[in-house]
C-alpha cells in the first residue's frame, strides 16, 4: 500500500539515488556497456572499411599480360599475325566462336611495328594500336584535325600523323620495302614533342583496295578489363585455342602464342587481405558474445555486494519483483548512458577517430565509414595516373 | 581467512575467476589480432619492393655535352645557368631525403661455367644477334687472316676526329677461336676491319702501317657478327640502308628478289662486307690508369692483356698519341706463314695456343653473374620485362644466409639443358665491367640504350672461388634488352644471392654508377615524399619509381593498419575495464573480512599479504585460462580463414599472459594495501 503512495517517479528516483550513490560502481558498470557496444561498433565499421578498401584496391589495380612465345621466354621479338590482336579485340569471332567476347575480357590493347620507309627517305612508319603504344610518345602533344579522334587509329584509314617538323601537304607519300606498298597517307594530325622521324598510322591500314593488311608484329602487351573478373577473364583468354599460359617446357607450333599475365603479387595481397577480413568478420560474433558475459558477470558481481540492501527492502515490505525491477531498471540504465556512449566513438572509427587525431593512423584524408571511400592522393600522384591513363601522351585541341 | 571466503562462497569466487578470464580472452584475442594483422601487413610490405632508379638522360656521354664549368664532385654547370647534378651528388643528397630504406649495391661480375655452354646474343634466336650484348666476352675471338691492301686513307686531315691514316682490308681465312653461334664469313671473304687508333704511328709520330699486305696473321680481338648494312640506290631517293642479319637474308631471300638490279632496275645491291674485326683495347696512361672511357664516362677496368699503353706525341703532331701493346702483354697479332696450325705448335705460338686461346675459350663458356640482394627489385622485373617462368624467387632467408641458390634465364637453361633443382658451377672472377651502348631505331632519332658488358675472363682476375648453385627458379629475360636507362640483362646472367660470393662482393667497386648496379629501395607508399625531397633541392625528376602497384593497394593496408590498432585498443581497454571490476568485487567482497583481522590487531601488511595471497591464485588462474581460451578461440578463427600469417602467436600470447598477470598482481597489491590501512581508520573515526 505504501508504495503506492510513493507515486510512479518514486522507484526511478530511488535507483538513480542508488546509481549515483555508487559511483564507482555504476561508473564501471556503464563503461563496461559503453565498451561492448563499442567493441562492437568500431568491429563492424572496421570490416566495413576493410570491404571497401578492397573494393577499391581491385578496382585501381590493372593487371598487364604480355603476349610472348608458348614458352613464355620471348615477349620482343615475337613475329606474329596481326590476327593475335585482332582476336583480342574481339573482331575474330565469327571465324571462330570461342573468341567471342574476348574484348569483354581485355582492354588497352598495345601493339606496334616500326617500318623504315625508302620514301620520306630516313622515315620510320609505325604502325600503333593507340597513342600510348609507343612509348616514343610519352610526353608527346598531338594535335588532331577536327573530326579525327585516338579511335580512328583502331581502324584501317589511310592516314597519318606527322612530325611537327615535317614538310608536307594534306597527304604524304610513302615508299615501303614491300611490293606495290607505296600508299597515299592523308594527314591528320601532327606530333609535337615526339620523335621527328616517325610517321604514325593505324595499325590495320591496308596499302590500298584489295591489299591485305596482314604483317607480323614484334610485341603486344594488354590488360585485363575488370580486375574483378580476373579468373573469368583469364578463363575467357586461356579458353581459346590461340592463346594459352607459357610453359618452359611448351613446344611451339607456331599457332599458340603464350600471355604472361602479372597477376602474382596482386593475388597474393589479395588473399592476404581477404583473410583479414574474414578474420575480422569472424571476430565480430565471438568478441561480442565475450563481451556480453563480461557485461553479465560484471554487473552480476557488483550487485551480489547490495544483499543487505535487498534484504532491508524486503524488510520494509518490498516484493522480490519490485526488488528485481529496481535492479534491473538501474543495469538498463546504465546500459543505455554506457551504449548511447559507444556507437559514437565506435562510427567515429571509419573517420579515425581519436586515434587519427592523435596522429596515430595515416591517411587522414579518407572518410570510408561515412561513405566518402576513395583514396586521396597527393597532387604529383593524382597527376602521374591521369598522365598514365594515356600512357603520358597529351590530346591537344586542334 | 581470505582463503577459507574463498571456499566457502564457491560461486561467487567462480563468478569472479570467469570475468577475468572473459576480459583476459577478450584483450588476448584483440592483442592477437593486433599481432597477427602486423604480421599480415609485413608480409604484404616484402610482396611490394619500392625503388628508385636514376634516368638515363642524366648520364652524360662522352659526346653529346659541353659544361662550361665542372665541379669537384662532377656535377656540370652549362651555359645557360643550368647545373647537371652528378650521380655522386644526386645519390648524396638521396641518403638524406625521406623514406629511403638503403641503397642496394648490386654486384656484376663473370663466372666460367665447366660444362656449360655460354649464351651469346643470337645463340638461340640468331634475329636476335647485336654485338653491344656480346663485347665484353663473347666477341672476344682470335682469327687467321690475311692482309689484302694497306692504303692512306683518303679523308685523313681532311675530317678531323676519329680517322686512321690507313684504310687496311683483310681476307679471311680461318676462325681460330670464336663462340660457336657466329655465323663466319666465307674462307677467301673480305671483312671489314677496325684498329686502335694510335697503332699506325712509329715512336716519332711518323705513320707506319702495323701490317703489310699480302702477309698473313693471327689477330686477337672482337669479332662482329651483325650485317653492318646492306646498301641499295634508288633512282628517286639517293642512298638509304636497311639492316638485316645474314640469318635474316637468307629466310627471307624471295622478299629480297625484287631488290635484285637485274629485276629491278631502279635499285641495285652493295654488298659491301658485313662481319667485322675490331683490333681495338682500352688505353692506359703513363700514370697506370685508365685513359679510356666507357659510354657512361667511366674508365675502364685495366684487366692485364686487355689494354693498350697510351703515350702522347708533341703538340706539332697531327696524331696526339701513340698506342702499344705493353711488354709484358699478349700480342695483339702475330705474323705466320703457312698453316696457322703448325704456328701453334712452335714456340712464337705457344702464348697463343697456352694462354690467348683458352682465355677466349673461357669468356665465351661463361655466364653473367649478379648478386643482388633483391631480384624483384630489379628494373627488368618492375618493369614486368622479366618474369618468374618456374620455380621460385630466391627467399629473403636465403639472402641474408647466402644460399648457394639462384636463378637463371629460361633461355639459358634451355640451351644448356638446364631444370630448376640442377646445380651450376661458378668459378668466379674479380668484377670487371665497362658500360656500353646501342641504339634502336635509325637515323637521327636514335634511342640510345646502355648495357653493362663483363670484361674477358683473365687469369690474373680469377678469384679462386668455385662454388655449386643450385638453381631455383627459371626468368624471362628480353632477347634485345633495351633499357634506356642501363638497368638491362639478358637471358645468359645468373642471379643469386650477394651473401653467397663475399668474396666477390668485397673486391667489387664501390663507384657503381650504372643503375643496374645502384638501386634506391624507398619504403612503400613513400615515393611522393622522395621525389617531393629531391624536388625541393633542385633534383627533380631524375628518378624513375617502380612499387609492383604499391599505390593501388594502399587503402587496404591503411584499413588492415587501422584494424590492427582497433583491435590493439579494444583488447586493452577491455582489459582495463573488465580488470578494474574483477578487483572492484574482489576487494569489497574482502573488505569486511579485513576489517575485522585489523580490529582483532592484525597488522595492515599481514591483513594485505593476507589478501594478495588468496587474491592472486585466482587471477593467475583467470588470466591464463582466460589467454588460453582467447587463443582457442582466436586459433580456430583462423583455421576458418586459412591463413598462415593469421595463426596466434602462442609465445607472444603466453607472454600478453604474464604482462595480465603481472598488471593486475600489482594493481591488486597497491588495492590491497590501501584497502588494509584505509579502511578501518575510517571505520574507526565513524
Amino acid at each position: 500500500m505504501r508504495e503506492k503512495t510513493r507515486g510512479p517517479g518514486y522507484l526511478p528516483l530511488l535507483s538513480l539515488r542508488v546509481l549515483v550513490r555508487r559511483t564507482g560502481s555504476s561508473l564501471l558498470l556503464a563503461a563496461v556497456a559503453a565498451l561492448g557496444v563499442y567493441a562492437g561498433c568500431a568491429l563492424h565499421s572496421l570490416a566495413l572499411q576493410q570491404q571497401r578498401a578492397i573494393e577499391e584496391t581491385i578496382r585501381d589495380t590493372v593487371i598487364h599480360c604480355t603476349v610472348t612465345d608458348v614458352r613464355g621466354m620471348n615477349a620482343d621479338n615475337l613475329n606474329i599475325s596481326t590476327a593475335y590482336v585482332e582476336m583480342l579485340l574481339g573482331r575474330k569471332a565469327a571465324r571462330d566462336p570461342s573468341l567471342a567476347g574476348m574484348d569483354q575480357a581485355v582492354s588497352n590493347i598495345k601493339a606496334k611495328v616500326d617500318w623504315e620507309l625508302a620514301r620520306p627517305f630516313g622515315m620510320t612508319l609505325c604502325r600503333v594500336l593507340s597513342f600510348s603504344s609507343d612509348e616514343r610518345l610519352a610526353g608527346a602533344e598531338i594535335h588532331l584535325a577536327p573530326g579525327w579522334s585516338e579511335e580512328d587509329f583502331l581502324w584501317d584509314a589511310m592516314v597519318c600523323l606527322i612530325p611537327e617538323g615535317m614538310e608536307a601537304g594534306e597527304y604524304v607519300d610513302i615508299l615501303v620495302n614491300e611490293p606495290d606498298a607505296n600508299p597515299r597517307l592523308k594527314v591528320v594530325g601532327r606530333v609535337s614533342g615526339g620523335p621527328d622521324n616517325v610517321i604514325y598510322s593505324p595499325f590495320f591500314m591496308g596499302w590500298g583496295d584489295g591489299l591485305s593488311h596482314a604483317y607480323s608484329i614484334q610485341s603486344c602487351t594488354f590488360d585485363i578489363r575488370d580486375t574483378a573478373r580476373l579468373e573469368a577473364c583469364k578463363e575467357k583468354l586461356f579458353s581459346t585455342p590461340f592463346f594459352t599460359e607459357p610453359s618452359v617446357n611448351a613446344t611451339p607450333d607456331g599457332f599458340m602464342v603464350g600471355v604472361l599475365v602479372h597477376d602474382e603479387v596482386y593475388l597474393k595481397s589479395l588473399e592476404e587481405l581477404r583473410s583479414n577480413l574474414d578474420a575480422l568478420r569472424l571476430l565480430q560474433p565471438l568478441l561480442l558474445v565475450l563481451m556480453g558475459g563480461i557485461s553479465f558477470f560484471a554487473g552480476f558481481l557488483v550487485n551480489r555486494r547490495r544483499k543487505r540492501e535487498f534484504a532491508v527492502m524486503r524488510c520494509l515490505g518490498r516484493r522480490r519483483r519490485a526488488i528485481f525491477a529496481q535492479v534491473l531498471g538501474e543495469q538498463l540504465a546504465l546500459g543505455l548512458a554506457g551504449g548511447s556512449c559507444g556507437p559514437v566513438r565506435g562510427a567515429g572509427h571509419g573517420s579515425g577517430g581519436p586515434l587519427r587525431r592523435a596522429g596515430l593512423l595515416r591517411g587522414g584524408d579518407r572518410d570510408v565509414f561515412a561513405g566518402r571511400g576513395g583514396v586521396c592522393r597527393s597532387g604529383g600522384q593524382r597527376q602521374r595516373d591521369e598522365t598514365d591513363e594515356n600512357g603520358g601522351v597529351r590530346l591537344c585541341p586542334s | 581467512m581470505f582463503h577459507k571466503q574463498n571456499a566457502r562462497q564457491p560461486w561467487a569466487t567462480a563468478l569472479l575467476g570467469l570475468l577475468l578470464a572473459l576480459t583476459s580472452a577478450f584483450s588476448c584475442i584483440g592483442l592477437s589480432g593486433w599481432a597477427s594483422f602486423r604480421r599480415q601487413l609485413a608480409e604484404l610490405d616484402t610482396q611490394y619492393t619500392t625503388v628508385a632508379y636514376p634516368k638515363s638522360d642524366d648520364i652524360p656521354t662522352r659526346y653529346d655535352y659541353q659544361p662550361v664549368e665542372q665541379y669537384e664532385d662532377g656535377s656540370l654547370r652549362y651555359e645557360d645557368g643550368n647545373v647537371w647534378f652528378s650521380p655522386q651528388r644526386v645519390s648524396d643528397l638521396a641518403k638524406q631525403a625521406p623514406g629511403l630504406l638503403g641503397r642496394e649495391t648490386n654486384v656484376l661480375t663473370a663466372a666460367h661455367t665447366p660444362g656449360l655452354k655460354g649464351m651469346s646474343s643470337g645463340a638461340v634466336d640468331p634475329m636476335a644477334y647485336a654485338y653491344v650484348y656480346d663485347e665484353g666476352r663473347y666477341a672476344q675471338s682470335v682469327v687467321a687472316m690475311r692482309c689484302l691492301s694497306v692504303e692512306k686513307n683518303p679523308d685523313f686531315d681532311r675530317v678531323p676526329y676519329n680517322l686512321d691514316y690507313y684504310l687496311i682490308w683483310f681476307e679471311w681465312i680461318d676462325p681460330v677461336c670464336r663462340v660457336e653461334a657466329y655465323d663466319l664469313p666465307e674462307h677467301s671473304r673480305v671483312i671489314q676491319f677496325y684498329y686502335s687508333l694510335g697503332l699506325d704511328m712509329d715512336e716519332n709520330g711518323e705513320p707506319q702501317a702495323p701490317f703489310e699486305a699480302g702477309k698473313t696473321y693471327l689477330l686477337r680481338g672482337t669479332f662482329m657478327d651483325f650485317v653492318p648494312m646492306y646498301w641499295f640506290k634508288s633512282k628517286e631517293e639517293g642512298y638509304c640502308w636497311f639492316r638485316y642479319t645474314q640469318h635474316y637474308l637468307q629466310t627471307n631471300i624471295e622478299k629480297f628478289r625484287t631488290w635484285d638490279p637485274a629485276e629491278n632496275p631502279t635499285r641495285y645491291r652493295n654488298d659491301v662486307p658485313w662481319q667485322t674485326f675490331r683490333l681495338e683495347q682500352p688505353f692506359r696512361g703513363e700514370d697506370g690508369t685508365s685513359v679510356s672511357r666507357d659510354m657512361i664516362g667511366r674508365p675502364y677496368p685495366m684487366v692485364p692483356n686487355f689494354y693498350l699503353e697510351y703515350k702522347p706525341l708533341p703538340e706539332e703532331k697531327a696524331r696526339g698519341y701513340i698506342v702499344r701493346v705493353p711488354e709484358d702483354s699478349w700480342p695483339l697479332y702475330a705474323e705466320y706463314e703457312g698453316d696457322w696450325r703448325d704456328f701453334l705448335e712452335t714456340e712464337e705460338g705457344r702464348v697463343w695456343r697456352d694462354e690467348i686461346i683458352p682465355c677466349c675459350e673461357r669468356s665465351h663458356d661463361s655466364a653473367a653473374v649478379l648478386f643482388t640482394d633483391n631480384i624483384q627489385g630489379l628494373s627488368q622485373f618492375c618493369q614486368q620485362e622479366s618474369a618468374l617462368l618456374e620455380g621460385r624467387f630466391i627467399t629473403r632467408e636465403e639472402y641474408e644466409t647466402g644460399a648457394a641458390v639462384c636463378l637463371v634465364g629460361a633461355d639459358y637453361a634451355l640451351y644448356n639443358n638446364l631444370q630448376v633443382g640442377d646445380a651450376i658451377t661458378l668459378d668466379l672472377y674479380k668484377p670487371a665491367y665497362f658500360t656500353s651502348k646501342g641504339g634502336i631505331g635509325k637515323g637521327v632519332q636514335n634511342i640510345p640504350f646502355y648495357y653493362t658488358c663483363c670484361m674477358p675472363l683473365a687469369e690474373e682476375n680469377r678469384l679462386d672461388v668455385t662454388r655449386d648453385y643450385t638453381i631455383v627458379g627459371l626468368y624471362s629475360a628480353p632477347a634485345r634488352p633495351c633499357d634506356p636507362d642501363g638497368h638491362s640483362f639478358r637471358g645468359d646472367t645468373v642471379l643469386a644471392p650477394k651473401a653467397s660470393a663475399p668474396e666477390v662482393v668485397s673486391v667489387a667497386e664501390e663507384d657503381r654508377v650504372t643503375p643496374l648496379l645502384n638501386t634506391l629501395v624507398l619504403k612503400n607508399g613513400s615515393i611522393d615524399e622522395f621525389e617531393a625531397y629531391m624536388a625541393e633541392n633542385g633534383a627533380a625528376n631524375r628518378f624513375r619509381y617502380y612499387d609492383y602497384g604499391y599505390s593501388e593497394m594502399k587503402s587496404s593496408v591503411e584499413a588492415m593498419e587501422a584494424s590492427a590498432l582497433r583491435l590493439a585498443a579494444l583488447g586493452g581497454a577491455t582489459f582495463l575495464v573488465g580488470a578494474a571490476v574483477f578487483l572492484l568485487a574482489s576487494f569489497a567482497r574482502m573488505s569486511p573480512p579485513a576489517r575485522s583481522l585489523r580490529l582483532l590487531g592484525a597488522s595492515p601488511r599481514k591483513v594485505a599479504w593476507e589478501m594478495l595471497s588468496a587474491l592472486l591464485p585466482l587471477t593467475a588462474a583467470g588470466v591464463l585460462a582466460g589467454g588460453a581460451l582467447g587463443g582457442l578461440l582466436y586459433g580456430k578463427v583462423c583455421e576458418v580463414v586459412l591463413s598462415q600469417t593469421l595463426a596466434p602467436d602462442w609465445p607472444g600470447l603466453a607472454a600478453c599472459a604474464v604482462l595480465q598477470l603481472a598488471a593486475l598482481g600489482a594493481a591488486a597489491a597497491l588495492w590491497a594495501a590501501l584497502t588494509a590501512r584505509r579502511s578501518l581508520m575510517r571505520r574507526n573515526r565513524e
